[in-house]
């Protein structure tokens, strides 16, 4: 463990690293995401000039849940980016070889060299700012303890996240590359980023169960507003549960891998 | 050091039809077709020894090496390495082995080398002193001070090359595979590579398996082969033994004499007897046939007294050749030495 | 004339292996209709829960919008293409060399990877949810004029999609890595090109930057001619537009192809 730690921390460095060789296209990689912060917030706003509410939600709620989506996206961002790429290329092009004859878990080994990604840190900070916006504008009823467990579905929800990434990407072990599928599911992630009333019963189920993006958005941010719900003690679950099948995925899939010949 | 026991793979292929239609038939249904890639091989390379491992394409060589490093399950049969199957555990079999893939990089794309050599070393925890004996080693043997601080991606093919074998050998592993490291490679590179694996390897005494299409690799590094064909193994032994084994020996020679060259070689065919013989110049001529005939003390025999004899030269045969007269012959599998 | 004939033979082989390749990622593409279909829908609700007890927005009412939305969505299905990918990709790792020595123009044959990807997009997934929709979505139908105005703005629409794609592809010749840059386009196309929201509804200062960018002629128009919105002169106007812009993309395309050819290699070799 404390082995993993002290390489975590040297690949960080090296990932760090490796981004200034890149430097241009990072700091155009950081302005989309800003731009991204002020795109969404113009499109709740366009929405929010028609309307007082949507479900029940205000605008600073609505910015809330906003806020809540892009700071557990960018937990997620910031560690298995590299997931990306494994969906890309890596078993199309039979890179994926390199990580099977180090001596870590393969899975560390892929994931570390993106770690502590600072597009996902970025990402991160703009949520909180949103966050703490939008909290200006309500009145929320801030325990210690509350705060603690909202911080816990945050992970939860990053964890939700990172899980339906592997479980896209290692459809790559099946289908050689599945950068389409990945991208298309996280636009849907991008629109979902509403309250969960809003939706028919068939789109609820499938945000919270097939693709659960409601608990890496919906969940934490009405647990702060509105306190705990059915959903606050499922999320974990579900979340558990999606995670325990995405390994499966990764551990099966690098099995096929290996014996349809890399 | 390194056991493959009847190891057969087969991989199942699924046929694309050319054309425009046979696309949109794929779309329905497609057919899938079993492609032996190995067919029962087993040989095994002891310690230290250095062995390379031929065969034309599609002899099943990079499966092997793939079998061998842990990335590739084969079908049936089992293989060894330092006593272990390689996916019995993975870690140790990972410090164990270094591996070259030929065309796929295993360094850092977008790092300097020198990174990757930091990142592997705390990869495969080596102590601080055999990583900064191994940068000094590598720094030295790969003439590093002008490439080190450039990204791996902007290195020429020679260097990235050997870059890249330099990292298989970072670990110190006791056994080093290595897949057509010199793909691409001019003959100054591939020599490069040559000598960068025989000096490192000496030193320490690692058991090294190679495959590649060029003889040069083979001659210049390995003692050792192993020669597959269609899938299965048809010689191990000495690269000495196998190239006696050649079907054909020549002997040139150049002499001074009055004699006319047609009658020299008549005579020389006479005396020998089942040779041919050809003028290949001006007062020169070739003999060649079995290896026990043609040999020089044969042709020196032959035209003793008839010439004088200013040159003769009875040049190895080439593994090429060799392989050629094997491959030939793979219907009935001759197993030499061992 | 043998010349025409080697390129039109050349064009014809990337074709078929462009629509090879496009087809053996059915099962993806399958994939992304679901979810284009399920990003739809939460578009849909949304704005349903909008329109809950009002007419109208903006000229819109539920049935337009939805109209427009789905319109929207399924031509941004035709926008992405991914030869900013293929094309940046080649340059990353120096294989625009190889690209070169074709006896095709480099950039004409990456742009025309993207057609089979466009008709295999198109029949997998457009046609279906078009399809699945005429069914079972109430929509706003068309007028005849309305939606030839529609099919030619399309074409020009697309293209715009491949010039977009190839200029940020050929960015990696000052980049290298183009990840950022195609996130960037992404988002600004997404919202700019007024896929998620009809520009119409945007506060009258953004909608008047949004409509002098190109990103407008590439949904917005479009879906205005289908809806009817754009008519006669208006309608003339808007698509001698798109055309302006295609023509400018082509001029700045080559025009960055020559320059970065002047650059040089990128890649060590």
């Amino acid at each position: 463990m404390r082995r993993y730690l002290s390489l975590s921390l040297l690949l960080t460095g090296v990932g760090l690293r490796r981004i200034l060789a890149y430097r241009s296209d990072f700091f155009v990689g950081i302005g989309a995401f800003a731009l991204r912060v002020v795109m969404h917030a113009l499109l709740l706003g366009v929405i929010y000039q028609y309307v007082s509410d949507i479900a029940g939600w205000t605008f600073d709620e609505a910015l809330l849940l906003l806020g809540v989506a892009m700071l557990v996206r960018g937990l997620d961002h910031a560690f298995t980016d590299q997931l990306w790429e494994l969906g890309r290329k890596l078993v199309q092009r039979g890179e994926l070889v390199r990580y099977l004859v180090r001596p870590v878990h393969p899975l560390f080994s892929l994931l570390s060299e993106r770690f502590c990604y600072p597009e996902g840190i970025g990402e991160v900070l703009a949520g909180l700012a949103v966050i703490f916006y939008a909290a200006g504008g309500l009145e929320l009823d801030l325990g210690a303890g509350r705060i603690v467990l909202f911080g816990l579905l945050l992970l939860v929800g990053a964890l939700v996240f990172a899980a339906v990434k592997l479980l896209l990407a290692a459809l790559a072990f099946w289908t050689t590359t599945s950068l389409q599928v990945m991208t298309a599911v996280y636009e849907v992630a991008d629109t979902a980023r509403y309250p969960l009333d809003v939706f028919p019963v068939p789109i609820r189920v499938v945000l919270t169960s097939v693709i659960p993006f409601a608990l890496t958005g919906f969940v934490p941010a009405d647990y702060l507003l509105h306190g705990a719900g059915v959903l606050t003690w499922l999320a974990p679950v579900i979340a558990g549960v999606l995670t325990a099948l995405a390994l499966l995925a990764w551990s099966r899939g690098v099995r096929r891998f290996e014996a349809v010949g890399p | 050091m390194i056991e493959a026991h009847e190891l057969s793979k087969v991989f199942k292929v699924r046929k694309m039809r050319p054309g425009l239609w046979g696309a949109v038939r794929g779309l329905v249904s497609a057919d899938v077709e079993e492609v032996r890639a190995l067919d029962g091989v087993s040989f095994s390379v002891p310690a230290g020894e250095r062995t390379a491992y031929l065969g034309v394409n599609g002899a099943g060589k990079s499966t092997t090496i793939k079998a061998l490093a842990g990335v590739l399950t084969p079908t049936s049969g089992h293989c060894r390495v330092a006593g272990r199957d390689p996916r019995a555990d993975r870690y140790a079999h990972a410090r164990t082995i270094g591996v070259v893939f030929g065309h796929r990089t295993q360094l850092w794309w977008d790092l300097p080398v020198e990174e990757s050599f930091r990142i592997l070393a705390r990869l495969h925890d080596m102590s601080k002193e055999d990583a900064a004996l191994n940068r000094k080693l590598f720094d030295e043997v790969l003439d590093l001070g002008e490439i080190a601080h450039r990204p791996v991606r902007t290195l020429s093919l020679g260097q990235r090359m050997r870059a890249e074998v330099a990292a298989a050998l970072f670990h110190n592993p006791r056994v080093l595979l290595l897949d057509e490291p010199t793909i691409g490679l001019d003959l100054l590179l591939k020599e490069a590579v040559h000598e960068l694996v025989n000096r490192v390897v000496a030193d320490r005494g690692t058991t090294v398996l190679l495959t590649s299409h060029d003889v040069a690799d083979i001659t210049a590094i390995c003692e050792r082969v192993v020669v597959v064909d269609s899938g299965r193994d048809v010689y191990t032994g000495d690269l000495d033994d196998l190239l006696r084994q050649a079907p054909t020996r020549t002997v040139r020679l150049d002499y001074s004499g009055d004699i006319s060259p047609e009658s020299l070689v008549s005579h020389v065919r006479h005396y020998i007897g089942l040779v041919q013989v050809e003028i290949v110049g001006r007062r020169r001529i070739k003999v060649e046939g079995p290896p026990d005939l043609a040999t020089p003390q044969a042709v020196l025999n032959a035209v003793s007294g008839l010439v004088t004899v200013t040159d003769l030269v009875a040049p190895e045969p080439t593994l090429g050749e060799v392989l050629r007269a094997l491959y030939v012959r793979t219907a009935e599998p001759a197993r030499g030495a061992r | 004339m043998t010349t025409l004939r080697v390129q039109a033979r050349g064009y014809g082989a990337i074709l078929g292996a462009g629509w090879r390749t496009a087809l053996a990622y059915r099962g993806a593409l399958m994939l992304t209709a679901l979810t284009t279909a399920l990003s739809l829908a939460v578009q849909l609700s949304v704005w349903n829960a909008v329109y809950d007890g009002r007419s109208g927005i903006q000229g819109y009412d539920a049935t337009t919008m939805t109209t427009y939305l789905l319109a929207g969505n399924l031509l941004a299905v035709l926008l992405s293409n991914q030869i900013d990918d293929t094309l940046s990709g080649d340059i990353y790792r120096g294989d625009h060399v190889v690209g070169l020595l074709r006896p095709i123009g480099f950039l004409g044959s990456h742009a025309a990877v993207a057609l089979p990807y466009l008709a295999v997009r198109l029949t997998l997934v457009v046609l279906p949810l078009l399809g699945f929709a005429l069914v079972f979505v109430p929509l706003a139908t068309p007028t005849v004029a309305g939606f030839t105005w529609f099919a030619v703005s399309a074409v020009l629409a697309t293209t715009l999609g491949i010039l977009l794609n190839l200029l940020v592809g050929l960015a990696g010749f000052i980049t290298t890595s183009t990840w950022g840059l195609r996130y960037l386009k992404g988002t600004v196309v997404a919202f700019c090109s007024g896929q998620l929201v009809p520009l119409e509804l945007m506060p009258a200062a953004v909608r008047g930057v949004m409509e002098w960018l190109p990103f407008a002629a590439m949904v917005n128009t479009p879906v205005r001619l289908l809806l009817g919105r754009l008519e006669g002169l208006a309608a003339l106007h808007a698509v001698g537009v798109q055309l302006l812009w295609v023509g400018l993309g082509l001029l700045v395309c080559v025009f960055a192809w020559r320059g970065a050819l002047k650059r040089g290699e990128v890649s060590g070799g």
